[in-house]
């Protein structure tokens, strides 16, 4: 069962309207209503060593709905959150931080099934990011003091 | 001024961790759909060729085949994704893009190309002038290659 990204045609989502996404065998499949706020960018050095470079995610406003979850794998990365990902195919899919609400995960960007008509809104943990990459928006630029992490 | 990076890396957990036979200096973007899906952001690989690495821990690595002419590794302990993998028969086969962000250290890399740019979403782009295929310019070097 495969799930292309972004099937031609396909109208991109705004905020509000509900989503759906998944991993690339589709054991992890989920939906929920797409954010106002944006993609955030994480250039920890645990995102990067997880994902292979930087890491794009957004908000779902009704948490994440799990309508297949046989796949779904976590792991703890720390103290203070852990990282869902398809222990069958291996896609990167949650961000789950201890104590946020249930299910009110970080999502990659590119697991929704239609690319969001949708920008960048913030830059994570710039300190730990390599100089070999830089992007072309605008966003504030946060560091890890800036964070307070 | 360009420091040699490293030739060693592996996964979040350890579970994966190999050596390269030689230090990388560049790396490449995948924007394609099963790569962001894969990686949850941009692919960044190092090209190695089949005989350029030795796994020096493998334990939790499993592959999954993606297409019928690749396959994809990852840590089913961590959920990194250490690569990609040609599959196919032909000269190139075994050729991989490791992920970069595994590398113990990523100094000194350049980043001198992007491919699938048309698959790219307009979320996000990165700066700088290298090297921009699209779906058909890779798949005529392929093909090129195999002939």
């Amino acid at each position: 069962m495969q799930h292309t990204a972004t099937a031609a045609g396909q109208r991109p989502p705004r905020p509000g309207e509900t989503v759906h996404g998944g991993c690339n065998c589709g054991a992890v499949r989920f939906e929920g209503v797409l954010s106002g706020r944006g993609i955030g960018v994480c250039h920890c050095r645990t995102c990067r060593r997880q994902a292979s470079g930087p890491w794009l995610a957004l908000r779902l406003t009704s948490g994440v709905r799990l309508s297949r979850e046989d796949g779904l794998t976590w792991w703890r990365s720390s103290d203070t959150a852990r990282r869902g990902f398809c222990g069958r195919c291996g896609a990167k899919l949650f961000f789950a931080p201890d104590g946020a609400g249930e299910s009110d995960w970080a999502v990659s960007a590119g697991a929704l099934d239609a690319d969001p008509r949708t920008e960048i809104f913030e830059h994570i943990f710039v300190d730990a990011a390599p100089d070999y990459y830089g992007f072309t928006d605008t966003a504030p630029r946060r560091t890890t003091q800036d964070l307070g992490a | 001024m360009t420091m040699a990076a490293t030739t060693t890396g592996g996964c979040l957990c350890g579970g994966v961790r190999y050596r390269l036979a030689t230090a990388p200096t560049s790396f490449g973007a995948c924007h394609c759909g099963m790569c962001r899906r894969f990686t949850g952001g941009v692919e960044f690989g190092i090209q190695v060729p089949p005989d350029g690495i030795t796994w020096e821990a493998e334990d939790s690595l499993r592959t999954y085949g993606s297409s019928a002419w690749a396959e994809r590794g990852f840590c089913c302990t961590c959920g990194s994704n250490p690569f990609w993998r040609l599959t196919a028969a032909g000269p190139m086969q075994g050729l991989m893009s490791l992920a970069a962000g595994t590398l113990d250290s990523l100094e000194g890399l350049t980043f001198d190309v992007e491919v699938y740019i048309d698959h790219k979403p307009a979320a996000y782009a990165f700066a700088g002038e290298r090297k921009r295929m699209t779906e058909a310019d890779v798949m005529a070097m392929v093909g090129a290659a195999g002939r």
